[in-house]
């Protein structure tokens, strides 16, 4: 059955958050604390921006959403059931061996997954020539990338920005996912990339920084894009916190990998409200 | 072959609007004119080879044609997993135009040395791997490559090729092109070394030797009956390339034949390039006749191993 699509996006992501810590536990193999950091854009995206339909998904002048951290695919498909797309019966396929509910996401197996993902410093890459085919096709729509923080290691991430300023690809927008802390510790004691906002905008790009779990404040950023008049691309770089919305997994790393217990699963579902 | 790219490229470009021709800062007087006529649909991307691919997947999964130039060894190795995971994972129909293949840069040194190019790309799956011999095999794959809707990878050599068929010819991806029938072995060659595999043959035939010789532009897939019809015959097999001898068009022909080992036992003998960076520095010429690829010693190795 394909549920409605709600329009709160707090209830729409407190939902899929439920849903992320329920598969989780089952599937005993997880990205949840990236998940949940990003879960409230995605959340506002869904709800307010995108405008996605099972009906729509084909047509050229759709916005375009590229999950380029690929590795929050239980997110993904959550989100995906939330907002329609696909059957919510089918979040019981993930990582069950012969589906194609894989642990990153792959475009044609899943509706709605607009680009393969698993590899890093790929999405604002692809993301670029999206952007750029509709403009000199003339179709509407933007192209909203969301990568990791961790994944501005990446230095393709940075020759795509320089390419987006150079040819003002203002209808696309990237999201960072600005939680602090990649797979092996904090981003600042890995490799300190410093003020990500200042760095964009050193590259020729249009940044602003937002809190990325108040939802008012990622709408507002995100009705910023203005696809229309070329001009330079816009990042948003929302701070986030990893784990955000069940207290022992906030801010800790190890929640980049761990999957909850029976025990921590019914802790988790008591602080989302279940 | 690079003037029979961009002319071909240009022609078809002014009846299809969807053609793209997209660069990495490379062919300094080649893309003028495409530029000046074609504007948008022109893109230079910059020293960016992973940005310069994923671009390209990007535009075709928006429903544009691109064709992607860029030097054989930075666009195939730099972005390697680009081509992987963006056009051949996702089946997105970019056509990759890599210059330079095998030693045409040779003086360059091995940086600028092509020959794992075609190991790399036909080990990914849903690609598509075609080294044109000559201008007129370049232009046919080119004409094919516009419809063709699946990833593929044209590896040419320099700006300008010998031409080396005199007639049209019949050409189909993942086909042969027989240009020579012998009853005692056959040669099949790939993308640059053509010319040089049909003087081979020649000096061959003067002394009393009876070997044909096909051009095998399409190394995947395979022409596998074309190397079944000589094996059947119990003829001896050769291939050239101008690639390393790992993972280029012998081991594609050699893997047919050891499918086939058990019905159809032959001679098989693949000249290649040697698992090594050349030690020296030395013109195209010089590096094909150091490992062997000259006309005269591969001649001479085919001679002597035909007794």
């Amino acid at each position: 059955m394909y549920k409605e699509l709600i329009s709160d996006p707090a209830e729409f992501a407190r939902r899929v958050r439920v849903d992320v810590a329920r598969i989780n536990c089952r599937t005993r193999d997880s990205h949840i604390g990236g998940g949940y950091s990003a879960v409230d854009i995605m959340a506002v995206l869904y709800t307010r921006i995108l405008k996605l339909n099972r009906q729509n998904l084909q047509d050229p002048n759709r916005n375009i959403f590229i999950l380029s951290k690929g590795h929050i695919a239980t997110t993904m498909f959550a989100v995906l059931a939330h907002a329609g797309i696909i059957p919510y019966e089918d979040l019981d396929k993930h990582l069950v061996n012969g589906e194609n509910y894989a642990g990153h996401t792959r475009r044609y197996t899943v509706p709605g997954i607009e680009m393969s993902a698993g590899s890093l410093g790929h999405g604002s890459c692809v993301g670029c020539g999206m952007a750029y085919a509709k403009r000199i096709q003339g179709y509407k729509g933007n192209v909203y990338v969301l990568m990791g923080d961790g994944e501005c290691n990446e230095g393709s991430v940075w020759e795509s920005v320089m390419f987006a300023a150079r040819f003002k690809l203002s209808n696309l927008v990237l999201i960072v996912d600005r939680n602090h802390l990649q797979a092996y510790g904090r981003d600042e004691q890995v490799l300190d990339m410093g003020d990500l906002e200042a760095k964009f905008r050193s590259f020729g790009c249009d940044a602003v920084t937002i809190n990325g779990h108040d939802y008012e404040a990622i709408q507002s950023a995100l009705e910023r894009a203005v696809s229309d008049i070329p001009r330079e691309p816009l990042v948003i770089v929302a701070d986030t916190i990893k784990g955000r919305g069940v207290s022992f997994m906030e801010d800790r790393l190890e929640w980049h990998f761990k999957s909850p217990s029976e025990e921590q699963l019914k802790l988790a579902l008591e602080e989302l409200g279940e | 072959m690079r003037t029979t790219f961009i002319n071909t490229l240009t022609e078809m470009a002014r009846i299809d609007d969807k053609i793209m021709c997209i660069i990495g800062d490379t062919g300094f007087s080649v893309f003028e004119d495409f530029e000046k006529e074609f504007g948008p649909r022109f893109v230079n991307v910059g020293i960016a080879e992973q940005n310069f691919v994923s671009f390209g997947a990007g535009l075709a999964a928006m429903g544009m044609k691109p064709y992607i130039y860029n030097v054989v060894s930075f666009m195939t190795l730099r972005a390697a997993e680009q081509i992987m995971l963006d056009i051949c994972y996702q089946e997105n129909p970019v056509v990759l135009v890599g210059v330079g293949g095998g030693f045409a840069y040779a003086t360059a040194g091995p940086t600028h040395h092509a020959i794992q190019d075609i190991a790399m790309m036909t080990a990914l799956p849903n690609m598509t791997v075609v080294c044109p011999g000559d201008p007129v095999e370049m232009k046919a794959v080119m004409h094919i490559s516009k419809d063709y809707g699946k990833p593929l990878y044209i590896r040419i050599g320099r700006s300008v090729d010998p031409v080396v068929h005199q007639r049209t010819i019949d050409f189909q991806i993942g086909q042969a092109i027989r240009m020579k029938e012998g009853t005692q072995a056959t040669i099949f060659v790939t993308g640059v070394m053509l010319s040089e595999a049909v003087k081979a043959q020649e000096i061959l035939e003067k002394r009393g030797f009876s070997v044909g010789l096909y051009s095998m532009p399409t190394v995947k897939p395979i022409d596998v009956e074309a190397v079944l019809e000589s094996a059947r015959a119990g003829k001896a097999i050769f291939t050239v390339e101008e690639h390393s001898v790992i993972g280029g068009l012998g081991d594609a022909v050699g893997r047919v034949l050891l499918d086939n080992m058990d019905k159809y036992p032959v001679v098989f003998r693949k000249f290649g390039v040697p698992d090594s960076f050349a030690p020296v520095t030395g013109t195209r010429d010089y590096l094909d006749d150091l490992y062997g690829l000259s006309a005269g010693k591969l001649a001479d190795a085919i001679e002597q191993i035909l007794g």
